[in-house]
């Protein structure tokens, strides 16, 4: 054991500095805590660079093993070019708009020269499960140990406090699809001192705000032209029509008076205030009614059928708004359904069986967004519903590039709006269908 | 002060009970709407929602969902390779023995959202439920802990490997003859830590003693919640006596070759700083009294490997038992470090004693 005057340790998920330099400034987060500071595990690359610059000795009980010369992976060739300036940052940054193949040879090569165990942190299981089949076919579990992990999200934040100290390589893919609060318990509580990020899209409000976390931006790539998008306008059906507009008409209700009220707050602030107020709560419940059936329709059904009709022959995607509708159509159709619900492995095996050609299609709500390499589908089927800009962008991207996404929209609805801000731009062509009649 | 559950709830509880068992074959669902509709139970009060999240985690635990996914897979495959639809439900139904229809009806049943009420067998029972309750409701009101204090006298190993595993944020305040006293505080704004405490509670009653004082905080409402030993709450499921085969394979073997010697499996905790160290076994001779405490290693987290070298060089009497491949090249001749393959030997952890023996003499009653 090396006696030296400065120790870093991590105990339950807090850095803890014992006998810090008087003369020396420590890093900004640090606070006193009897004789010795503490703060997030994010700062031991910050301590450890401080106590380098100034020249002190110090003994870092946090540095996990570095892995044994034969489980490092070999590198790719040629190496990402990323690599280089990720490199000459001190190890940390954010790469925008990569690839995914490319992505994973970054990792590699990451991994490769920093000779750590790395971390994949991704949004929900459907990504892990991608990584995994990817990580699984470059052999990266060798002799038992396991040179890359991939974990949710949720579950890294959950279990950070003791995977704090096994890896000294985080990988956070798509931060921007994490919920704030999940990532920052990720990002504080990983004691990695290298640090990689992979985000679709730079968003110079969100890069700041990630910086501290992962380092600042040390590459943009053009994600290129998308698949080609078609917008079906579809009608809908008289007795939705009435549920929608009744629906439409009490949100607005409520929905005025509060903008009248509070004219710069946003909608968000409208659904913190509704959830507590009784009188508001109905407006709210009914702004869900009203998405509920523009989302997922007869007219949807009919249409998505005649999709799935159309391109039997290739591989179809079906992203559905819901769990109800995506068993509703795998029960109708015969195409397995990707959701939360079902048990592990038989999510994963259908979607390896999808990669391998030997499912034509599936369908599913959520993690169907990332659970296929990009490019593997040839027709995607976006039947409503949506979390924003970044979703419609990854599941596009399931799509390849000669392929054909096609998005539902209910005629005359909050989709139309949606469609628009989600696709950002004009679809390359729009069709007002109606679909079952002939 | 929580109103416990006691033998005073019993007629209510039964009421509940049967009504419950009368909603058997039907989904979960269902008996939610029931609920919903109907009026309260003047003798429960407020606790009638309590003995209901109860009784629907109990019947959430007995219904054993049907084995559908390999018959969704077949469908789905049948499917994909060109059959129609009615076809490919025929011929899978077939397969199975059931009818097409019943195929496409039942296709996931076995999901959450559809699964059906299995009325557990044997029933519970009023006074098991009323254990059950008081355990949900210690739960419900830790998770409002703003901090707390827990002492432990034995057989606490389970307990503090399960709050280390959820992160629960326990640590050592002290550690005397009369057990281990820890402390707890929620970080700011996290909830999760506080569930972690509360996670605890089933294993508390499986400790020789216990005393949890937590300070908290219920809308609005400030008190301090005491749980000790005896309190009537049904204790979690039995903690497994060994955390890993090789463990087992070690105990067994070495009660088998070493007639001589105890093997306790549960020593007394050592304090390292904030932190404590549980040592696998204790051996003890039992003509000369001497005892040596035995850890052993796996290293499937290879981090933790100095905290252990630090340990072995505090405790004279500590024996470390490594993967030999894992041996620090430093360690390989160290008196006090048993190198295995596939099983920890008795025969090298027996020499190693020996040796101790020559070296350092009788220490019997030294811990």
């Amino acid at each position: 054991m090396e006696s030296c005057g400065t120790t870093l340790d991590l105990c339950a998920g807090v850095l803890r500095v014992c006998h810090w330099p008087s003369a020396l400034r420590p890093p900004f987060g640090l606070v006193p805590a009897g004789a010795e500071l503490r703060g997030p595990a994010r700062l031991r690359a910050a301590v450890r660079r401080t106590l380098q610059q100034s020249g002190a000795a110090f003994d870092d009980r946090v540095t996990p093993p570095p892995l044994a010369p034969e489980t490092v992976p070999r590198p790719p060739q040629p190496a990402p070019t990323v690599l280089h300036a990720w490199l000459a940052n001190d190890r940390r940054g954010i790469a925008c708009g990569l690839p995914e193949t490319t992505r994973l040879d970054l990792v590699m090569a990451a991994v490769h020269t920093t000779r750590q165990q790395a971390l994949v942190v991704v949004r929900d299981s459907g990504a892990e499960s991608m990584w995994l089949r990817v990580f699984g076919s470059h052999g990266v579990r060798r002799g038992g140990e396991e040179v890359c992990a991939v974990a949710t999200a949720a579950d890294a934040a959950r279990t950070m406090h003791w995977r704090a100290r096994r890896h000294d390589l985080l990988v956070v893919d798509r931060p921007e699809q994490m919920p704030h609060t999940t990532l920052e318990a990720v990002l504080d509580g990983s004691a990695a001192s290298s640090r990689l990020g992979f985000v679709d899209r730079p968003d110079a409000r969100l890069l700041l705000r990630w910086a501290a976390g992962l380092g600042p931006v040390v590459g943009v790539a053009h994600a290129g032209p998308g698949p080609h998008r078609l917008e079906l306008v579809l009608p809908l059906p008289a007795h939705d029509r009435i549920t929608y507009d009744a629906a439409w008409h009490t949100f607005l209700g409520a929905f005025d008076a509060f903008a009248a009220t509070r004219p710069q707050a946003g909608f968000g602030t409208f659904v913190q205030q509704a959830r507590r107020d009784e009188r508001q709560r109905p407006a709210l419940l009914a702004w869900h009614r009203a998405l509920h059936v523009a989302s997922w329709n007869e007219a949807k059904a009919a249409a998505t059928a005649e999709l799935l009709q159309r391109h039997r022959q290739q591989r179809v995607l079906v992203f559905t708004p819901s769990r109800e509708s995506a068993y509703q159509l795998a029960c109708t159709h015969l195409i397995a359904p990707v959701t939360a619900e079902l048990p592990r492995r038989e999510r994963q095996q259908a979607l390896a069986a999808f990669c391998a050609g030997r499912l034509r299609a599936l369908v599913g709500p959520r993690l169907l967004d990332l659970g296929v390499p990009e490019g593997t589908a040839d027709v995607g089927v976006l039947v409503g519903g949506g979390y924003g800009r970044n979703q419609h962008d990854a599941r596009c991207r399931r799509v390849g590039r000669s392929g054909l996404v096609y998005q539902l929209v209910a005629l005359d609805t909050v989709e139309v709006g949606r469609a628009h801000r989600f696709g950002r731009s004009a679809a390359g062509a729009t069709a007002v269908a109606d679909p079952g009649r002939r | 002060m929580p109103a416990w559950f006691s033998d005073r709830d019993r007629p209510w509880l039964r009421d509940l009970l049967h009504e419950t068992e009368a909603a058997a074959g039907r989904p979960f669902a269902e008996l939610g709407r029931r609920w919903r509709a109907s009026d309260p139970d003047p003798r429960a009060g407020r606790r009638l929602a309590v003995a209901r999240h109860v009784a629907r985690a109990l019947l959430l635990a007995a219904a054993r969902p049907p084995r559908l996914a390999a018959i969704r897979q077949q469908l789905f495959a049948a499917a994909a390779s060109g059959l129609a639809r009615d076809e490919a439900l025929r011929e899978v139904a077939a397969a199975h023995g059931c009818t097409p229809d019943a195929l496409a009806s039942d296709l996931f049943a076995d999901l959450p959202h559809a699964r059906r009420i299995v009325w557990p067998d044997p029933p519970p029972e009023p006074s098991r439920f009323t254990l059950l309750a008081n355990r949900a409701i210690a739960q419900g009101v830790l998770v409002h802990a703003n901090d707390a204090t827990l002492q432990l006298i034995g057989a606490s190993r389970a307990l503090l490997r399960t709050a280390w595993l959820h992160g629960a944020g326990l640590s050592v305040d002290r550690v005397t003859a009369e057990g281990v006293h820890l402390r707890w505080s929620r970080a700011a704004g996290c909830r999760r830590r506080a569930r972690s405490l509360a996670a605890l509670v089933p294993l508390l009653p499986w400790t020789r003693r216990h005393v949890l004082r937590a300070r908290c905080a219920v809308n609005g409402l400030d008190g301090t919640l005491v749980l000790t030993t005896g309190d009537a709450i049904l204790p979690g499921p039995e903690p497994r006596p060994y955390d890993s085969e090789l463990e087992r394979c070690f105990a067994r073997d070495f009660a088998a070759a070493a007639p001589g010697f105890e093997l306790l499996r549960e020593p007394t905790p050592l304090a390292t700083g904030d932190h404590l160290a549980f040592p696998d076994f204790e051996l003890r001779c039992r003509s000369s009294g001497r005892r040596w405490l035995l850890e052993i290693a796996g290293l499937r987290d290879r981090s933790v490997l100095p905290g252990k070298l630090a340990l072995l060089d505090r405790e004279p009497d500590y024996l470390l038992c490594v993967p030999r491949q894992l041996v620090p090249a430093g360690l390989v001749d160290h008196p006090r470090v048993v190198g295995f393959g596939r099983r920890v030997t008795v025969a090298a952890v027996l020499d190693r004693i020996a040796a101790q023996r020559r070296i350092g003499g009788p220490r019997a009653g030294r811990r």
